[in-house]
């Protein structure tokens, strides 16, 4: 994989993550280079995809800013259920993933995206991972894409 | 005119979001109806005057594209307007859903691109009905 690939990839990574944040849940993402999350709690939400491209993408979210994003994308002012938390980030990451598939390959080609899940703790080793820190609101995101086959 | 709505998304997170979005539009709603799949939906339509529909693709039993091809075929809900909502939106399958008579939006997608899309629809809608009520009273004299 070439840099100028890399540096496609992660430009529409960070232009997928920041718009579905703003437009779906009202928060602000911003990518920073210089983030270091390490000693965040994370909540972590994966989806597997196929179709030109196949791998997985995890979103991992604060743990603090977890009923924020529900609330925000539920439009309720009660604390969303743990539940309802949970399947606002499997949302969130399904959206996303809807976003930057079709913005790498740049065609109109067709996506199975599979339900959202809770991600095993250690992960598959894929062919290329791309991982990119935002800082949201008073936490932090991290987009992890990992791409088995289609680069 | 009051719209009645109906949402429907297997995801109650998805079903409040979009319900929130369509809150926020600033269009005239008296009620917002949910289903949580194509055939709740089929079935509260059967007895609720529904004047907008708002779809997601991906559900179990039957999906958003087989629901909006059975309304076609249903009289009474043949002229329903309705939005398909979906985070997959590859050509071939928006072709499909304007053949349908179907709007279509990615998703993500803020209240104003959604209200966007709902004036036009309802815009078309208000035409079609003042086509078919001078018609009517045409007819009455």
């Amino acid at each position: 994989m070439t840099q100028q690939t890399q540096a496609s990839v992660s430009d529409v990574i960070a232009e997928a993550v920041e718009r579905s944040f703003s437009d779906t849940a009202f928060m602000t993402a911003v990518p920073g280079e210089d983030l270091s999350p390490d000693e965040v709690a994370w909540t972590s939400s994966c989806v597997e995809f196929s179709g030109p491209l196949k791998g997985r993408m995890t979103l991992r979210l604060s743990s603090s800013l977890l009923p924020e994003l529900a609330a925000n994308i539920m439009g309720e002012d009660d604390l969303p259920s743990v539940e309802d938390q949970i399947d606002a980030l499997g949302e969130m990451v399904n959206i996303i993933c809807g976003v930057i598939l079709p913005g790498i390959n740049e065609g109109d080609d067709v996506y199975r995206i599979d339900s959202p899940h809770t991600p095993p703790t250690a992960s598959a080793e894929s062919k290329h991972n791309f991982e990119m820190n935002f800082a949201v609101d008073e936490g932090y995101a991290q987009l992890i894409l990992a791409v088995d086959e289609g680069l | 005119m009051a719209l009645q709505v109906l949402v429907v998304d297997d995801s109650g997170v998805m079903r409040s979001m979009v319900t929130k979005a369509v809150k926020m539009c600033g269009l005239d709603i008296a009620e917002i109806h949910k289903a949580k799949n194509g055939l709740e939906a089929l079935e509260l339509m059967r007895h609720e005057a529904i004047d907008l529909l708002l779809i997601d693709i991906n559900m179990p039993l039957m999906n958003g594209e087989e629901v909006v091809t059975e309304m076609r075929k249903i009289v009474e809900l043949a002229d329903t307007a309705v939005v398909v909502i979906s985070s997959e939106g590859s050509a071939a399958r928006v072709h499909r859903l304007q053949d349908l008579d179907a709007s279509f939006i990615k998703k993500p997608f803020n209240p104003s691109q959604l209200r966007e899309i709902l004036d036009s629809l309802i815009d078309d809608r208000d035409k079609v009905e003042t086509v078919h009520d001078t018609a009517d009273s045409s007819l009455s004299f």
